[in-house]
């Protein structure tokens, strides 16, 4: 990177930190550092919405995984829009009628006070872990990449998160969000349009789609019933649907977002924004990384795209057969190119027979040039077994070094950082939040009415932000860490999201019901997971919730009233 | 879009003064907004659909 990068990524990232303290700055009380100062229109609910589900890793991968499979994951989120509409319907008025600051405090409204401590409690131990792991994914990428002191970035990143979130409470995570969003979109369409711009001359745009089309990386719907497909129209609809249900209307990273709303309205327009624009977005950067995979078909392509991991092997013991590799790879690649321009120009004639034959021509040489890439993976994992060959989220990061102008490189790294500050920092105010009002606020007010101070709110945000540092600096010992706290998240959601069905839809259960009901729950699936773990931990989410639910019914038959308990009523 | 006003059934919302009909609360005022975003993701749905015969 030059000094020009360095100042836009220093300027851009520090400025908009420094925006969010500046703009939040003055008296606050408790309900407006843990709320928001309910003066939030509904673009910026929208964006905020947008920016803390969009991580670092998002616009890292994300176009990696467009370059390796095509546009198929876009179905992850088919259930989405239809989830907000749930949340924007259902959860949210009740919500701002009980004038809730936290998702778990309805529990309490609801039930009683031990479920909403189980469920802030399970979402804590979830969240927890993975604000870490928010930080330390782009961190591992970045400092390998730039040879950069990998606990040095983590410590930055992490450090630049919690002044303003400290700071400013819910109002500047959401006000610097706002930017965040206007830096990637803006950082994501230069290499959009640089990328289709450094496409060879007589390849035009709709040439590019028809290369990407020919290698079947414009898939974006499968309607296979296959259950070992891993992404289909089916369980992109009803998964995404249970998992969205889950994310966005229980996990208060998201419910703290919306609920800083000006109105009911507001806050809803915010959400819909998300229902109608989640998806293009999505399918936008999986179409970039699509026509990556085109703009490497013409130019010469990295045989591994962790290039720092892969110099430091061929020039080590062993590192001769790594070169070989990378050799015959560069011929097959030449082979392959000429082989697609063919192809490109056969098709502008507009002869069908000719096109398709040049396009299975081309086909049988990127397979050709594919089975030499598996080969020097695999080499290079038998010379060090520690090696992660999953070189996807490398791909995106290589295009922007080697093909961006000066100045666009700082702009997409600040793109990279913008992502992962605002997803930790809606992370590290729901965590403060979620312990301040569900954990101390409740224990304190046995003793005082009082709210509890911003001191307080102040002190457990930046807490989780040590323990998220803490646990990015110690993640790096952990196997698989990124699926690991994936596995973990499964594990709880499908319970809390239990939780709130049951609250909103069962109104004839109480809370002597759900509580062993949620224990029950919880226990059965940890038991399933470690005691014979023999299907997919997505499938964890729909066995904790239909299993919480199921219970709460069953126990609320079975299990005699508390005496002096009031009837369960509607909370509508 | 606009959602239509909804008739008072219940108490309206402490913070906004808004009124909500009974049943799901918002469901109906804001039933249009609603659809109108199914019909977005439909007509999106779609376009994907044909996305590779669009291409070639």
């Amino acid at each position: 990177m030059s000094t020009i990068d360095y100042l836009v990524l220093l300027a851009t990232t520090l400025g908009i930190a420094a925006y969010g303290i500046w703009r939040t700055r003055g008296r606050q009380t408790f309900e407006n550092y843990v709320r928001g100062d309910e003066r939030v229109s509904w673009t910026t609910i929208g964006l905020a919405v947008m920016a803390t589900q969009a991580s670092a890793i998002t616009f890292l991968s994300t176009p990696g995984q467009g370059f390796e499979s095509g546009m198929g994951f876009v179905q992850n989120y088919f259930g989405m829009p239809f989830a907000l509409i749930v949340v924007s319907a259902v959860f949210l008025p009740l919500y701002r009628r009980l004038r809730v600051m936290t998702a778990y405090e309805y529990l309490g409204h609801r039930f009683d006070q031990k479920t909403r401590l189980l469920g802030a409690g399970l979402f804590l131990l979830q969240r927890g872990f993975a604000s870490g792991i928010t930080i330390y994914a782009p961190a591992i990428v970045l400092s390998t990449v730039f040879e950069w002191n990998l606990d040095l970035t983590i410590l930055a990143t992490g450090a630049v998160a919690i002044l303003y979130t400290v700071s400013g409470g819910n109002t500047a995570v959401s006000l610097t969000q706002k930017h965040q969003m206007a830096v990637i979109f803006a950082g994501m369409a230069a290499a959009f349009v640089i990328l289709i711009h450094r496409l060879p001359a007589n390849v035009s745009f709709a040439d590019a789609l028809e290369v990407a089309g020919g290698f079947d990386k414009l898939n974006a719907v499968n309607v296979s019933l296959d259950l070992n497909e891993r992404y289909t129209l089916w369980s992109g609809l009803l998964g995404g649907f249970f998992l969205s249900l889950s994310y966005f209307g229980t996990d208060q990273s998201q419910v703290g977002r919306y609920l800083s709303g000006t109105s009911l309205r507001e806050s809803r327009l915010g959400l819909m924004f998300n229902a109608l624009l989640k998806i293009p977005m999505q399918a936008f950067i999986l179409l970039l990384g699509a026509l990556l995979f085109v703009f490497y078909q013409f130019l010469p392509a990295p045989v591994f795209f962790d290039r720092t991991t892969w110099q430091q092997h061929a020039a080590g013991p062993g590192g001769e057969r790594l070169r070989a590799l990378e050799e015959r790879y560069a011929e097959a690649t030449s082979t392959k190119r000429v082989a697609v321009e063919h192809w490109v120009t056969v098709s502008d004639q507009g002869d069908p027979a000719l096109t398709a034959a040049a396009r299975e021509a081309a086909r049988a040489a990127h397979a050709q040039s594919e089975a030499i890439r598996a080969e020097a993976k695999a080499t290079l994992r038998v010379l060090d077994p520690s090696v992660k060959t999953k070189d996807s989220d490398y791909v995106f990061i290589t295009f922007v070094l080697e093909q961006l102008p000066r100045g666009v490189i700082g702009l997409l790294i600040t793109v990279i950082f913008a992502a992962a500050l605002s997803s930790v920092a809606a992370e590290l105010s729901a965590l403060g939040s979620t312990t301040v009002v569900d954990l101390y606020g409740s224990l304190r007010r046995a003793r005082d009415s009082a709210p509890p101070s911003v001191l307080a709110s102040k002190l457990c945000t930046a807490f989780w932000g040590a323990v998220a540092i803490g646990f990015a600096l110690f993640a790096r010992v952990v196997e698989n860490l990124i699926e690991a706290v994936n596995i973990l998240g499964s594990l709880f959601y499908g319970v809390i999201l239990g939780l709130f069905l049951v609250a909103f839809f069962l109104h004839r259960v109480g809370g002597h019901a759900v509580f062993p009901a949620a224990l029950l729950a919880q226990a059965t699936v940890l038991a399933a997971f470690f005691g014979f773990d023999r299907v997919g931990y997505l499938w964890y989410n729909l066995i904790g919730c239909s299993l919480c639910v199921a219970l709460s019914l069953l126990l609320q038959t079975v299990l005699p009233r508390p005496a002096g308990a009031a009837a369960p009523t509607s909370p509508s | 879009m606009r959602p239509t006003q909804p008739s008072a059934a219940v108490p309206p919302d402490p913070a906004t003064g808004a009124e909500e009909p009974p049943g799901i609360p918002g469901l109906r005022s804001w039933r249009r907004v609603y659809a109108a975003v199914i019909l977005g993701f439909l007509a999106g749905l779609a376009l994907l659909s044909l996305l590779p015969r669009l291409a070639s």
